[in-house]
């Protein structure tokens, strides 16, 4: 409240110098300091400086030699970067603000909505749309053009790789849904359900790749002679089979892969579903009771079909996840033994076969292939008035 | 944690349904098992991290749970992953990634989501579609064009590089969540303060930013875990180099280089849930609440 | 006093923060990344430290090596980096291999030793544009490519044409394109080897094979008695598949011929054709021996090569398995008790405890080849198309003379790929010896197949397609269409 005071204390002549200065110097600090930060020595320079500056020239020296301990250095960026980053974008925003309000107020109106707006749009439009549209080019002009990098879509190996992205579209989807309703349903029921919930929505905090090397673990394979520590194949051999490498066998290995998603992904569902559930009506619930509805039935005859909204989203936003999928495949098989799905196929082709223009397809197709999710989003968004 | 919500309005809180509760002993089992289903395969890599390298490979992991006593236990594998396999640094390197790739977008998205949703102005319609139809365009489409735009600044394989995109990358699930919540705030509100004289910017800090905390909270959460745990920008904005990697990324070179060292994968794998996992428990009412504003649909 | 020191901190950091923006942004300034992973693998300038050893000690007649060298040092101080696969142990190796001339020119040399994903950073560096100073590659056909895309300093531009050619000759034309050199040889392995336990040969009564038929009659031989013969082990995650690929390749040489073998790296001789169908055949007979390996052809292909060898090591006097078919590179530093100890030395000897012997000749005619591979120095183009600086040049000189190895070699773990090497230093480790004196023996000496072929076939489907072939027991899919669907792979422009 009382820099408020102060701020309109101030008077013109001061303010119309200090607001431009401001201005002037967020920029600068973003520049520099981005400039800075792209500097891959930047921080252990600084460091050196500052050692020479309080007397240590020889830990000064050892970093210039880059022989020092670099830890310092690294925090050292890391302030910077919260400085730069964090100070210069709200500098930002706080003088550019000051300085359209400087303005005619019919102009402030027009333009303090771009001043919010801009910085993130310009962001997007760098990193999301001009991507978009130079991938498009890329696989229609690298590599042999169109009919080379889309022919190629439709090749044996490739097929494979389109057949199991649709596996794993349909069950990961499927059974992180069936599993987190069913889930929701009956912790629905009992007394601890907050502390039993967190146990299946713990996984959702693990990276997928920390997870598949939870799963490898699981899936290991050892000769019969050898003792199978792996959890899987020792309870496969302790019911009397040989071991099997889960791993390479197909088909069975893609549905392990989707396991792990599954394991990850109905958390997820689990808690939505579980608080749509809560949030049908008590009426619904006791009119069916008195119909003398089962509890069965009332589960799936009456409340699934009133969350039916929260299902959709809920499958959408997980099947998003799942088309994308690459860190499972990468960590485990890196698409060996017929699991191979677009996105580590596309990686493959980027940085092991360098075949730009066949990886540019692939993400053209993956984009195609989410676009009905896009327009779907949309209608809803406009039938709810937003965005008008 | 890959699922990002997409659209949908909020939870419109209604009567709550409490089924009888059933203390029938198959329910319970039931639930039981579940829990201990889904903690097994995390209760093996933990298990399996404090034994000794010899011992992992000749016997189960349940064998030491089932007998503690019996069994060698050891640090030793959390000193090698830390010393000689690089994850402190890594671990210092995410938290340099991670902190500012949260905090950046989510004062970008709190800005441009309040203009959306209180200042009319020209375009705002269109915009406002384009942003959220970016939100599920995947991010392997920007991966080509990103590389090569940062060759030409030198941005590979720098922090700054990785700052934009994941800042970039976050910004169309921030926009739309903190737009979610920042246009349901009542409108007296912002009618007063108009009355009073306010401009757009005294709005946004003394009204939109403290009313809009869970929010923003929520957000922060769902961001932190998806750029710790992110593998595939990480891997192709800054590489696998020992001064640039990541936690994600160096657990993934280890399964690439000590493929067969459970010892070091084990306790590798569990340092890099630490930080996750503690955000999450701490903050698992936020998180919830974050999800929940973005994708329950009632 | 405390409160003026801020002050000045404060505007310093300013005015650095602006200099570093300038050398960042315009300039092409070179980058060279921090070293602050590997401490440990940086060689530092020491004024203190012992004369230097393995330095050469007459001119070079490489101007920017000679300079370096001279009394006034002129290149103190100055950093290079080399981006190589090898990390730990093999690291260490590498980096004192470098340590004594870096000592001698104080040039801060550092091994960036990435491991797992080393091709896949250097590809995202070079095309990023943010090349490391210096890196170590082991497939020729990426290097001449990455030459060809503009990537590379051609080493003919700084480095006598002749002399290279003389001192590499056997290795120089895999990195030629007719008018440019795109990479120094740097070492070389063979794979042409076979380790096996020797005292429980000799206890036994075991013969180390001179033909493959009796390399398939002591198998049945071992099995007879009850054990498994091979540890063959080929998962190496994405890269599954390479070791059956040195395997194919040594009886190809051994029974078509090195001719033959050129024409099948061009992609002139198709997969399948009748000489490779026959090499598939005689290596099936071990994939697919019958108790061969304990657990059979899943094992194969499920189990880490890391830890092939493991079980000979279970009860070294009784072992679990026999003899494992892998290059020079190998050493006790894979064997399980240093594996699971990292920093512990093997208690097993290499030529006393474990030894190695000749892959024997399948078919007489074709005498003695010698499979071999080998890492290849590249100088990349700096960032944004800038200067290579002298003493990256002075750097790749040295590396390209016996004394760039001759630590290495010291440490009984490295063959030169200078011809020029002394042989005596070789004589004092077994495996170097055993080495060097199959590679004088060999009829003919082949290079890789498939790091010469396109990475599409010899990092792709050549890996996959065999290991398939292996996981089916050779008849699902069938030798033939595993040979065909490799053949349709190949790409059809280059």
């Amino acid at each position: 409240m009382a820099s408020q005071a102060g701020a309109r204390s101030m008077s013109a002549m001061t303010r119309r110098l200090v607001v431009p200065l401001g201005l002037i110097g967020a920029i600068a600090i973003i520049v520099i300091g981005g400039a800075f930060l792209a500097d891959r020595e930047g921080a252990p320079k600084l460091l050196a400086i500052i050692y020479d500056l309080i007397g240590s020239h020889d830990r000064a020296d050892e970093l210039r030699q880059g022989i020092g301990d670099t830890t310092l250095a690294k925090l050292l960026l890391g302030g910077v970067a919260l400085l730069v980053g964090v100070g210069g974008v709200w500098l930002f925003y706080i003088t550019a603000s000051a300085f359209v309000g400087m303005m005619k107020p019919n102009r402030q109106a027009r333009i303090i909505p771009w001043v919010f707006v801009l910085p993130a749009v310009a962001l997007l439009v760098v990193f999301l749309v001009y991507p978009t549209v130079a991938t498009i080019i890329t696989s229609l002009t690298v590599d042999g053009g169109f009919a080379a990098n889309y022919g190629a879509m439709f090749s044996g190996p490739m097929i494979a790789v389109f057949r199991n992205n649709l596996i794993w579209l349909v069950v990961a989807t499927g059974g992180s849904v069936f599993l987190g309703l069913i889930i929701a349903g009956l912790f629905d029921r009992v007394r601890r359900e907050a502390l039993a919930k967190t146990f299946v929505f713990l996984p959702l905090a693990i990276s997928l790749v920390g997870a598949s090397v939870i799963w490898r673990f699981v899936y290991v394979w050892r000769p019969p002679s050898q003792p199978q520590y792996g959890l899987l194949n020792a309870v496969w051999t302790g019911v009397g089979f040989d071991p099997i490498n889960w791993i390479a066998t197909p088909p069975i290995n893609t549905y392990l892969l989707i396991l792990i998603m599954i394991w990850l992904q109905t958390g997820f569902a689990m808690v939505v579903l579980s608080a749509a559930i809560k949030g049908v009506s008590i009426e619904v619930i006791e009119a069916a009771r008195l119909d003398g509805a089962s509890e069965r039935q009332l589960f799936f005859r009456v409340i699934v079909p009133i969350i039916k909204g929260s299902i959709i989203t809920v499958a959408t936003t997980i099947a998003i996840a799942v088309l994308k999928i690459f860190d499972i495949v990468y960590v485990t098989t890196q698409g060996r033994y017929d699991t191979d799905v677009v996105a580590n196929r596309m990686f493959l082709e980027m940085f092991v076969f360098f075949r730009d223009g066949r990886a540019a397809a692939l993400a053209v197709v993956l984009f195609i292939a989410v676009l009905p999710v896009m327009f779907l989003n949309l209608r809803n968004l406009r039938t709810q008035g937003i965005g008008q | 944690m890959t699922a990002r919500p997409i659209a949908a309005p909020p939870l419109k809180p209604r009567v709550r349904w409490r089924p009888a509760l059933l203390r029938s002993a198959p329910l319970k089992a039931a639930v039981i098992l579940i829990c201990v289903l889904w903690s097994l395969p995390t209760m093996g890599l933990l298990v399996s991290s404090l034994r000794r390298p010899e011992d992992i490979t000749q016997t189960g992991w349940w064998t030491a749970l089932l007998n503690p006593l019996g069994s060698d236990w050891t640090l030793n594998n959390y000193a090698t992953v830390f010393g000689s396999e690089g994850l402190g640094t890594a671990f210092l390197n995410s938290l340099i990634v991670t902190i500012p790739s949260t905090i950046i977008p989510i004062t970008m998205a709190a800005f441009a989501a309040y203009a959306f949703a209180w200042i009319k102005f020209p375009g705002r319609g269109i915009l406002f579609t384009i942003v959220i139809g970016l939100l599920v365009v995947p991010i392997q489409m920007s991966l080509i064009p990103i590389l090569r735009l940062y060759a030409g600044l030198q941005l590979n394989g720098t922090f700054l590089g990785i700052w934009l995109a994941h800042t970039a990358f976050g910004l169309p699930l921030a926009i739309f969540l903190l737009y979610n919540f920042i246009s349901q705030l009542p409108k007296d509100l912002f009618e007063s303060a108009a009355i009073d004289g306010a401009t757009h910017f005294q709005v946004f800090m003394k009204i939109v930013l403290p009313l809009s905390v869970p929010a923003l909270g929520a957000f922060a959460i769902f961001q932190f875990l998806w750029v710790w745990n992110d593998l595939l920008v990480a891997l192709v904005f800054l590489g696998v180099g020992p001064d640039v990697r990541l936690m994600p990324t160096a657990l993934s070179v280890l399964v690439g280089s000590r493929g067969e060292a459970w010892h070091v994968l084990t306790a590798g794998a569990f340092v890099t849930m630490l930080v996750p996992l503690a955000v999450f428990l701490l903050l698992q009412r936020a998180f919830v609440r974050g999800i929940l504003a973005g994708s329950v649909k009632s | 006093m405390a409160k003026r020191n801020w002050w000045l901190t404060a505007v310093v950091i300013a005015v650095v923060a602006a200099c570093g923006g300038t050398t960042a942004s315009p300039s092409p300034a070179p980058s060279n990344p921090s070293a602050s992973g590997t401490p440990s693998a940086t060689a530092t300038a020491g004024a203190t430290e012992a004369p230097a050893a393995a330095v050469p000690t007459v001119p070079t007649g490489y101007t920017e090596l000679d300079a370096a060298l001279g009394a006034d040092k002129p290149y103190a101080g100055k950093k290079v980096g080399i981006q190589t696969q090898w990390i730990s142990g093999e690291g260490a190796n590498f980096t004192a291999a470098f340590a004594d001339f870096a000592a001698a020119t104080g040039i801060v040399i550092t091994n960036e030793g990435i491991g797992a994903n080393h091709e896949q950073l250097l590809k995202t560096r070079l095309e990023g544009n943010s090349p490391p100073d210096l890196a170590m590659l082991a497939q020729p056909s990426a290097v001449v490519s990455y030459g060809q895309d503009g990537k590379l300093l051609d080493i003919a531009s700084f480095m006598d044409p002749t002399k290279v050619n003389g001192d590499f000759s056997k290795t120089i034309g895999f990195l030629t394109d007719g008018s440019h050199i795109w990479g120094v040889p740097y070492k070389v392995d063979v794979k042409s080897t076979v380790w096996y336990p020797i005292k429980a040969f000799e206890a036994k009564g075991y013969q180390v094979p001179t033909t493959y038929q009796e390399l398939l009659d002591l198998s049945d031989q071992i099995v007879t008695d009850g054990s498994h013969p091979w540890c063959l082990a080929i998962e190496s995650g994405g890269a599954t598949g390479w070791i059956a690929t040195d395997w194919l390749e040594d009886a190809v040489l051994r029974t078509a011929g090195i001719d033959a073998y050129q024409r099948w790296i061009t992609g002139d001789l198709k997969f399948n054709s009748p000489e490779i169908k026959t090499a598939m055949d005689d290596i099936a007979k071990v994939f697919f021996g019958n108790g061969y390996v304990d657990g059979g052809t899943t094992a194969i292909t499920g189990t880490d090569f890391r830890t092939a060898m493991d079980p000979m090591f279970t009860d070294f006097t009784n072992p679990g398995c026999w003899m494992q078919k892998q290059a020079t590179w190998f050493g006790p530093d894979f064997f399980p008790d240093a594996r699971n100890n990292p920093g512990t030395p093997s208690q097993y000897k290499v030529g006393t405890d474990v030894g190695i012997f000749y892959f024997p000749p399948i078919d007489a005619a074709q005498g003695k080849p010698v499979l071999g591979a080998g890492d290849t120095l590249l100088v990349p183009v700096p960032a944004n198309g800038g200067e290579v600086r002298p003493e990256v040049k002075a750097v790749a000189e040295f590396l390209s003379l016996p004394e760039g190895t001759e630590n290495w070699i010291r440490a009984g773990s490295a063959i030169s790929a200078n011809e020029k090497t002394p042989a005596e230093w070789y004589a004092g480790a077994y495996k170097l010896k055993v080495a060097n004196d199959m590679l004088t023996n060999a009829t003919s000496f082949g290079f890789d197949a498939s790091d010469l072929m396109p990475t599409v076939v010899g990092s792709g489907s050549e890996w996959e397609l065999l290991t398939q072939w292996i996981n089916g027991g050779g008849t699902s899919p069938t030798t033939e269409d595993v040979l065909s669907q490799i053949d349709a792979s190949w790409p059809t422009t280059p």
